[in-house]
């Protein structure tokens, strides 16, 4: 019984936020490299595309996407200026290591901290890999999970937003 | 409980509506999110090779609906959590049932927030303080009451928090306050950070309260927890040091029972850390010292329940099958063999790690580089002296028996545009005794997995690994496993899986595992068929013991 009502429940709020929903902006603080904040706010202002992507050390997909990505970077930000934030997730088992891994394999990203999790909770990130895109303040792209070329597929969606 | 949650999403959904057509009316004020997981099994009714019966409930899910609501600074908002008709599996039974959890009223903004409700908070690194949710790990010890942050500046932060801890529908016994107070002083005396280098510490403090009713005389109802820590970076260099401690602390075995003596014991860390990095290469360690610091709100508190703090094994992360039967549980307060003889006290120990790309056209790398990566670490028990915790002497930075040693070495290379591969070799030494209480506290195992990805047409690929594991004085033997994942992007994902402990002296099983997935945009959804292995589940070094079962699992998620 308990089940069927949420069932019930969350089908008819899926359906009406598909229809209605967007995005949360609150204030959220992270940490850059050196543990200064950074307002979320700020970094999804940008005139130019924002990829946003959650990571961990210890997510072998995510690390396989960034690669993935870096090897093509340069390029993307020539022809559609965009940034990608890597928002790390790690905690204090392995958050020292990121900055290792982000130098060694000579990673241009933005990379920034998110150790409370208040910026994964906000925009409600289940599961890493996961990565929004925003342009001119609005999400024009989400995905989760990463198998080797999804990155082809999100540069599409960044090039065709930027034409219109 | 229930009427109040049905309240609670009907009147969300008015908003929600109220708020698309403000969305019509170009007014974007109140905004709705949220997110939709469900995690179910349906167990098989019995599987003889893995001697596991079907429970009562055969079909069990964990759900959760979570949903935020803002206007301007202000936000609010809850989660709706229903295990029906039973919970999974391996998960804290007294989260049976259904409700309205974490909800909260907050104010955010650039200087100044407050919540008032459930809040999730770590103290620096969580040393002294943390709460959290891991759905995987069945953890969610949110503290409900008030928090207050206050930030003037770049350069201070101020926290203070009070409250008690989310344990499934209801609250801890145990109170819980502290403050936390984090100084930038590069920043607060205007230094060039770039020429004099980034220096930041903080302080917190935590005490917790429980009333005690036994016969103990003095027996401690306050603890109360003290660190500092201070982080130092300039140009390539980082380096960390934190030092906590607590007040002295009743003796509670891993039953949750409180032993019966009247010695009482404080409990320390010693955290060091550095990173040295250059041009593809850095190098990175950690030295750390705990000795009684894992910490619960509730004395009857046990496992991942009503944790204070967070004390994480610090060793490398595996993330293959074979790599993740012998993991390593950090020993970071007293625990006790059967009849109340002590068994830890702490550990002491360290881990180093180098890594290092070979740039594309170098000798190694080849036309498309080449990344290594080599990491060591050892843990061994704190030293005492005598069982009986009454006459037992405990040291400080002297080490015992090894708790657990990981030597591994990752080499990943590109070949071409279409194919790469990652080989692993991997050596534990594993101390089983130390680290579940039974069994050979000399367990070597060794590791070798060999992985290779495979771009074919447009979005097409293969994933697949094989990996095998010597292990010596173990009755559970030599492990063969390999993995075969066929992935259409974005969308669609297939696997087949198999790991096969042919050494077992006892029983030899197939854990067997076949599946698919559908992923667009958030939404995910998985169906899967086969067998768990009983082990340690382990996230973040906290772990959840997962028992042998066999069935279909499914897996839906979904955020807006």
């Amino acid at each position: 019984m308990i089940f069927k009502k949420f069932i019930f429940l969350t089908s008819f709020l899926m359906f009406s936020t598909l229809i209605f929903s967007q995005e949360n902006m609150n204030e959220v603080t992270l940490k850059d490299a050196k543990g200064n904040p950074i307002q979320f706010s700020e970094v999804i202002k940008a005139d130019k595309p924002v990829i946003v992507s959650f990571w961990a050390t210890w997510c072998a997909p995510c690390l396989q996407e960034l690669e993935a990505i870096n090897d093509v970077y340069e390029e993307w930000q020539k022809t559609t200026g965009v940034t990608l934030y890597a928002v790390c997730i790690d905690d204090a088992r392995s958050q020292s290591k990121a900055a290792s891994i982000v130098k060694s394999k000579g990673w241009n990203y933005e990379i920034v901290y998110d150790p409370n999790h208040d910026l994964k909770r906000i925009l409600n990130v289940v599961n890493v890999p996961n990565l929004l895109v925003y342009y001119k303040g609005n999400v024009i792209y989400k995905h989760s999970g990463y198998s080797p070329g999804s990155e082809d597929i999100l540069y599409e969606k960044i090039k065709s937003a930027i034409k219109k | 409980m229930k009427k109040i949650s049905i309240l609670l999403i009907s009147g969300l959904f008015v908003l929600n509506v109220s708020n698309a057509q403000d969305k019509q009316n170009k007014k974007e004020k109140v905004k709705v999110s949220g997110a939709v997981e469900s995690n179910a099994q349906y167990y098989n009714e019995k599987d003889d090779k893995l001697g596991f019966v079907a429970p009562n409930n055969r079909f069990r899910s964990n759900n959760y609906l979570k949903l935020n609501v803002s206007y301007k600074g202000f936000s609010t908002g809850g989660q709706f959590e229903a295990y029906a008709p039973d919970v999974l599996l391996g998960y804290p039974e007294n989260l049976k049932g259904s409700g309205l959890t974490n909800y909260y009223v907050a104010y955010n903004s650039k200087k100044i927030s407050a919540t008032i409700g459930h809040y999730y908070e770590q103290f620096g690194s969580g040393l002294v303080l943390r709460s959290w949710e891991d759905r995987q790990l069945g953890i969610n010890n949110a503290l409900f009451g008030t928090k207050v942050q206050y930030t003037p500046t770049d350069a201070v932060s101020f926290k203070a928090i009070y409250g008690k801890k989310r344990d499934a529908y209801s609250l801890s016994e145990g109170v819980v306050w502290g403050t936390d107070a984090e100084l930038n002083f590069t920043k607060l005396f205007k230094q060039n950070e770039q020429q004099k280098g980034s220096f930041t510490t903080g302080f917190s403090y935590v005490g917790k309260q429980e009333k005690y009713t036994g016969n103990i005389a003095n027996f401690p109802e306050t603890v109360h927890l003290f660190s500092l820590r201070t982080s130092y970076q300039k140009n390539n260099l980082i380096l960390n040091a934190e030092y906590a401690l607590h007040t002295k602390d009743g003796c509670v075995n891993d039953l949750g029972n409180v032993v019966n003596t009247n010695k009482f014991f404080n409990g320390n860390v010693l955290q060091l850390g550095g990173t040295v990095s250059g041009k593809n290469s850095a190098f990175n360690f950690t030295l750390r010292q705990v000795k009684n610091f894992g910490m619960y709100t509730d004395r009857k508190a046990k496992l991942n329940q009503l944790l204070l703090n967070y004390v994480p094994a610090l060793t490398a992360q595996h993330h293959y099958s074979l790599s993740n039967i012998y993991v390593y549980n950090p020993q970071v307060k007293f625990s006790f063999l059967p009849g109340n003889l002590l068994n830890n006290t702490g550990e002491i120990g360290g881990q180093i790690e180098w890594l290092k790309t070979f740039p594309k056209k170098s000798k190694l790398g080849g036309k498309y580089g080449m990344f290594l990566k080599i990491n060591l670490s050892h843990y061994s028990g704190l030293a005492f002296d005598g069982t009986d915790v009454n006459t037992a002497k405990v040291y400080n930075f002297k080490a015992a028996k090894t708790n657990f040693r990981d030597f591994n070495i990752e080499v990943k290379k590109t070949w071409n545009t279409k194919v790469k591969t990652n080989f692993s070799f991997i050596n534990m030494l594993y101390n089983q005794k130390a680290i579940e209480g039974y069994g050979s506290d000399n367990i070597k195992t060794n590791i070798l997995i060999a992985e290779g990805i495979f771009k074919l047409k447009k979005g097409h690929s293969i994933k697949a690994d094989i990996q095998h594991l010597w292990a010596e004085n173990d009755y559970r033997g030599n492990w063969v496993a390999a993995t075969f994942e066929y992935g259409i992007a974005p969308m669609l994902n297939f696997f087949v899986a198999d790991m096969y402990n042919y050494g077992n002296s006892v029983k030899q099983v197939h854990y067997y595992n076949a599946g698919a997935s559908f992923t667009k945009g958030t939404f995910r959804f998985m169906a899967s068929y086969g067998r768990q292995r009983e082990g340690l589940l382990c996230v973040g070094g906290v772990c959840r013991l997962v028992p042998a079962s066999s069935g279909f699992t499914f897996t839906t998620s979904y955020s807006f």
